[in-house]
């Protein structure tokens, strides 16, 4: 699948799977280093416990698709762990993440669109992330409906997702975590990719000094991690193989 | 903002009101006290924090751009006899994923402290352009004032000019022997980074006064999730920003275990 076939699905469904992102001896290094960060209670800092994360903010499997659907001053809003329990009503209902958000027509935008990397299996009973295709394009306002449970939901579709798989998903989309009704836990990394004129959701300076370093030294991660450019504004950012941003400006 | 003021922004993309002559005075008197310091006006003197909620101009702000607003930018610029104007453009032109003609992302106020004498330094718009698509090309054209239904702006000092983001914009050469002072404000979206200079500590203490400084100097904790995108202001009547939009009445359903909501 190329970015472009990857960006047409999504434009037309509001996410797109990408098969095997993940797979191998890296995806078992993920697995380890995630299983470390939730026994140091640390999903939430995800950046500072193995350079793994650092690298699955620009992984080659999904940051040229992202980047095709994004545009290039692509940004990192956070990456962070979930977990979700067995035999647990965790699901988080439906809804659309920016359902409220001011300012912006939001059936042709894309402000806010989320990744999630799945770690372990996830069966069609086992907390499964799931969309209604289409509805990034519903008009703001259109009402969901009154349902009483997920299954309820007209027209949705499951991700049911091996370990290594991963999903993109529209903010505006509407989306619901099911209740994991399996044995097993759900794990997933899941990160926000936004634009580079927009704010992050975490600070740089939280991160440890051996992670800034291997940020600093590249364009592209001074970028996708947030950190200014000196003479560019945050308007202006875009990423290094792309046509630098060249502002329209016509008469004397 | 009165109904008249909303239909007018709404349909040329900027509208023009007035300051009062105190507050004039004191912008002037602060502005040139600063005069070596315009990129740098919040860190100089209490009038211009205070002027991020001026009563005649921050509750149109507000209305226009909703409870998420947060100051980008506050500066001022002279424009001396012969300075360079701006060419035509938009200023969001370079903000990728959204579709401008239909959003409304930023807005920019234009303070004049002069008057403007007949062949000096004002702001030029086109009305209505802010609903242009952005695949519509600029025309090609070689003097600010060929732009085809362009319409010269009033600028006396005291005039306060609001623009649109995506409102084609230009300003005129200065041409007269006079110096024309400007104050340049702009707002946006609370979750958009801002352009705002490092705050010294006494302006951050003077801004942590108020609730409503706080989110329109991005002096606040946006670390927590809940509150990336909203933002939350005292005093005022709750804004969704123009254009007018409906948003669903249920935001979470079918969870099963809890009512819709």
């Amino acid at each position: 699948m190329t970015p472009q076939q990857a960006k047409n699905t999504y434009d037309t469904q509001g996410y797109v799977n990408i098969p095997n992102a993940l797979a191998g001896d890296e995806l078992q290094r993920v697995q380890s280093a995630f299983q470390k960060a939730q026994e140091s209670k640390n999903l939430r800092n995800l950046l500072n416990q193995d350079d793994c994360f650092i690298d699955l903010v620009d992984h080659p499997a999904y940051l040229p698709i992202v980047r095709a659907i994004v545009g290039d001053d692509i940004q990192l809003r956070y990456i962070n762990g979930g977990l979700v329990k067995p035999q647990s009503d965790s699901g988080s209902g439906w809804h659309c993440d920016l359902s409220q958000l001011k300012g912006v027509y939001l059936p042709e935008a894309i402000i806010m669109t989320k990744l999630f990397v799945y770690l372990e299996p996830v069966p069609e009973n086992g907390a499964c992330l799931a969309c209604v295709p289409g509805s990034h394009r519903y008009e703001m306002g259109h009402p969901l409906p009154d349902i009483n449970t997920h299954e309820d939901m007209p027209h949705h579709v499951k991700m049911i997702a091996q370990p290594g798989d991963a999903v993109l998903m529209n903010g505006y989309t509407w989306h619901a975590r099911f209740h994991n009704n399996s044995d097993t836990p759900r794990r997933v990394i899941e990160s926000s990719y936004i634009h580079a004129w927009m704010k992050t959701q975490f600070e740089f300076d939280d991160l440890s000094t051996r992670v800034q370093e291997q940020i600093l030294s590249s364009h592209n991660r001074r970028q996708l991690f947030g950190v200014p450019e000196p003479g560019q504004t945050d308007w202006q950012r875009r990423l290094e193989d792309s046509p630098p941003y060249q502002p329209v400006e016509v008469g004397i | 903002m009165t109904d008249q003021q909303r239909i007018d922004f709404e349909a040329r993309g900027y509208l023009v009101i007035n300051i009062n002559n105190d507050a004039l005075a004191q912008l002037q008197t602060a502005f040139d006290q600063s005069r070596d310091h315009l990129d740098d006006l919040p860190n100089q003197d209490d009038a211009f924090i205070s002027l991020a909620e001026h009563p005649n101009i921050f509750p149109i702000a507000h209305t226009i751009i909703s409870d998420e607003i947060q100051l980008r930018s506050l500066t001022g610029f002279i424009r001396p006899p012969d300075s360079a104007g701006r060419g035509w453009h938009q200023e969001v032109a370079g903000l990728l994923g959204v579709h401008h003609a239909l959003s409304t992302l930023c807005i920019q106020v234009f303070i004049h402290l002069d008057d403007a004498p007949k062949n000096g330094a004002c702001l030029m718009a086109v009305p209505g352009s802010h609903r242009f698509k952005s695949y519509l090309p600029m025309p090609d054209i070689t003097h600010i004032q060929d732009m085809p239904h362009a319409v010269k702006l009033p600028a006396q000092a005291g005039t306060v000019t609001i623009l649109h983001g995506n409102l084609y914009q230009a300003h005129t050469r200065n041409q007269s022997n006079t110096s024309q002072r400007f104050l340049n404000l702009t707002y946006v979206q609370c979750w958009m980074r801002h352009a705002l200079p490092k705050l010294s500590p006494h302006t951050v203490e003077r801004i942590r006064e108020s609730v409503n400084l706080c989110q329109l100097f991005a002096v606040r904790d946006l670390s927590s999730a809940p509150g990336y995108w909203s933002g939350q202001l005292e005093n005022y009547p709750e804004a969704t920003g123009l254009p007018n939009r409906q948003f669903s009445p249920l935001k979470v359903v079918g969870k099963g275990t809890e009512p819709n909501r």
